[in-house]
């Protein structure tokens, strides 16, 4: 590798003989996103082509996925200890692997109302992210209770434990395009489509220790 | 390196109808959903504030916070390295993809990769990396900058990427849907995903307090090149580092939503560890940032978030083309950053611009797009730099507005010549406002004499008013 301390002197150098005189932080407010939550994160969902589907209980949930998922000679990557699929991310120790996989399921514990966005990290995605974005289908469980209504509260669940997941992502609908001519185009490189399903829960379930707040 | 003449290039641009009334359109109704999406939110104009404040304050004490990036960076198993100019980047990550005998590379796309055209640098020694972003990926197979820094295809037309597709990935050139060419794109990257070695990104924000980077994309493309080969290298500027993850809530919040009038990205990506097995890179690039935060006139350009929300509101740049600068940053930015990389090169860039403010009033982060452009434009008059044609103009125009006697006097020339001279020179290269103008008819008299020939009747029926003794001024 080559030594590049030189060139961080001199650049630091030059900053700090160059800077402009202090400005203060200002403080960010924690905006809030108005309406509900669920029905905010369902509209914006579907505005980025995503589908999502309500469910009375995590059990009805699963057993749609168990019918509406293509099993037809096809890999089904499963990291969701209720849902047995064909593969899971534990099979895929090398990523490049993933572009044989047709659906993956997983669980989000963080919605976001404002944007209709998931949040998934490496500890969701059995630390092969891969799952999420070679497949062609995502389906994304989530408890209704951890959706929150705007991307500041968002970012404040996560912000203490954000920085443990090597990969952390804001999913908003399967991955797009509008490079041609701003023709909207769905399903470009990632996942063609994203579907979220929404289960209520009687009682909050235990949440796993890396997101202690992820239901504020 | 020659001057670039925007105002010829721009000319080509828009005697080419179809090309430019879909560049036009495209744009301004990205324009118009970014005012929706805008006016939805009542806090808008604050985030405004609190982005350009905090950018400030960040800039104020960048020599603090890239430290403390750095050291969270490293402690996350991240490797820093530092470039001075585009050559030190290109040849760290040169050599980085060396050290991995990489054959196959994916990069989604980096604004500082392309600062520093690292493309044509490993492309000179025998390396290829494939833009994994559809856009800048026509503008590679087509051997062409990008037109526009978020939508970096958006002056093709369906039939010139039908037709380029045919000829270098061997689809039909007859189906010019979208849905298809994107199919076409997908289909041959993903033979790339399956073997990728290394992966490069850019930056949108480095986050000081955490260590990570925060990406912002919409493809999918720039994931996969983070997540699936085992060797990444992202690239940043030293002004993309902000202090707190908070703070990332903000700017994406605002990101998306100025560049294109959407909510946000699809994937609004952290990577804060190398994958297990992975190696990780991140290579600090200077090329003149630190001297232009040490010019007390333009400093402020360093708060830019590259959302291409100054472009889409350009009446310029909506109909001249992002090609027609030659420029890595085009548009209104461009204009006030391009002066400060090159100031011969990119000299007359400060005057494709007609003063409308849009730009300044759009911008995320408040640069001061306007203000700017009059300071590039004094300098370049100061130092000499832009066209004969304005210098010749300009001397003149600071001889006849030096009194009023002299100003009248070239009202008085100028009447004369619309009245005398012979309609051929009027309308000849001298005159270049007659390209696309006719010139008016010669008035009965300059708008001084009538004044002066009104004048008595002005003061009689204003004498008791203000105006009064404005109109007693010598004139």
């Amino acid at each position: 590798m080559i030594d590049t301390s030189k060139a961080r002197s001199a650049i630091f150098e030059r900053i700090r003989a160059g800077k402009p005189a202090a400005v203060e932080a200002p403080t960010v407010p924690l905006y809030g996103w108005p309406g509900d939550k669920v029905e905010n994160f369902i509209k914006q969902l579907e505005a980025f082509d995503g589908r999502a589907q309500r469910f009375d209980s995590r059990a009805d949930a699963i057993a749609w996925l168990e019918k509406n998922v293509d099993w037809r000679n096809k890999r089904v990557c499963s990291q969701l200890p209720d849902f047995k699929g064909t593969v899971s991310a534990a099979d895929y120790p090398d990523p490049h692997k993933c572009t044989d996989i047709s659906a993956t399921v997983v669980e989000s514990h963080l919605g976001v109302g404002e944007m209709g966005s998931l949040y998934l990290t490496d500890a969701e995605l059995g630390g092969v992210p891969a799952i999420a974005l070679l497949c062609l289908d995502l389906f994304v469980l989530i408890n209704e209770a951890d959706i929150v209504d705007g991307l500041h509260t968002a970012y404040a669940a996560v912000k203490d434990t954000m920085r443990e997941q090597p990969y952390a992502c804001f999913f908003s609908g399967p991955s797009a395009t509008a490079d041609i001519e701003a023709v909207h185009v769905t399903g470009a490189q990632g996942a063609t489509s994203l579907t979220a399903l929404i289960y209520s829960a009687p009682q909050p379930p235990q949440r796993g220790s890396s997101h202690p707040d992820s239901g504020c | 390196m020659s001057q670039v003449n925007q105002v010829k290039n721009g000319a080509r641009f828009i005697k080419d109808i179809p090309h430019r009334e879909s560049h036009d359109r495209c744009l301004w109704n990205a324009r118009m959903r970014r005012d929706q999406t805008a006016q939805a939110i009542p806090e808008w104009e604050e985030m405004r504030d609190l982005a350009s404040q905090i950018k400030e304050h960040t800039l104020s004490h960048l020599d603090h916070y890239l430290e403390e990036f750095e050291k969270n960076a490293t402690a996350n198993g991240i490797h820093i390295h530092w470039a001075e100019t585009p050559e030190e980047h290109n040849e760290i990550i040169y050599q980085l993809l060396k050290q991995h005998n990489v054959t196959t590379a994916t990069t989604g796309k980096s604004m500082t990769m392309d600062e520093c055209d690292l493309r044509g640098y490993v492309e000179k020694r025998g390396m290829y990396i494939h833009e994994a972003d559809l856009g800048e990926c026509i503008q590679q197979l087509d051997n062409q900058m990008p037109d526009h820094i978020v939508v970096p295809a958006i002056h093709k037309l369906r039939q010139d990427v039908a037709t380029l597709f045919a000829k270098k990935l061997g689809s039909d050139p007859d189906i010019t849907d979208p849905h298809y060419l994107n199919g076409v794109m997908r289909a041959y990257m993903r033979k790339k995903y399956e073997k990728i070695e290394a992966g490069l990104c850019g930056v949108n924000f480095a986050i000081a307090e955490t260590g990570g980077i925060c990406v912002c994309s919409n493809e999918g493309d720039v994931d996969i090149s983070q997540v699936v080969p085992p060797l990444l290298i992202a690239s940043m500027g030293i002004e993309k580092v902000i202090p707190t993850l908070q703070g990332v809530a903000l700017y994406v919040r605002l990101l998306s939503r100025s560049a294109l009038g959407l909510d946000i990205t699809q994937y609004t990506t952290h990577i804060h560890h190398p994958q297990p097995g992975q190696e990780m890179h991140i290579v600090i690039l200077d090329n003149g940032r630190s001297k232009r935060l040490g010019s007390p006139d333009y400093w402020q350009v360093l708060k830019c978030i590259r959302c291409g929300a100054c472009m889409n509101t350009c009446p310029v740049f909506r109909r001249t083309s992002g090609l027609s600068y030659e420029a890595v940053y085009m548009g209104p930015i461009g204009c006030v950053l391009m002066p400060s990389y090159d100031l011969h090169r990119y000299a007359r860039l400060p005057y494709s611009c007609t003063h409308c403010g849009s730009c300044g009033d759009v911008c995320p982060v408040k640069v001061p797009i306007p203000e700017l452009i009059f300071y590039w434009r004094g300098v370049d008059v100061d130092k000499h730099q832009s066209e004969k044609v304005h210098d010749a103009e300009e001397t003149a125009a600071e001889l006849m507005l030096r009194s009023s006697k002299t100003l009248a006097m070239g009202e008085n020339m100028a009447l004369w010549g619309l009245r005398n001279l012979p309609q051929w020179l009027l309308d000849s290269g001298l005159n270049p406002w007659a390209d696309v103008h006719a010139n008016p008819e010669p008035p009965k008299e300059t708008f001084r004499e009538y004044y002066r020939r009104n004048y008595k009747k002005i003061e009689f029926m204003n004498k008791t008013t203000d105006l009064h003794g404005f109109l007693s001024l010598n004139l």
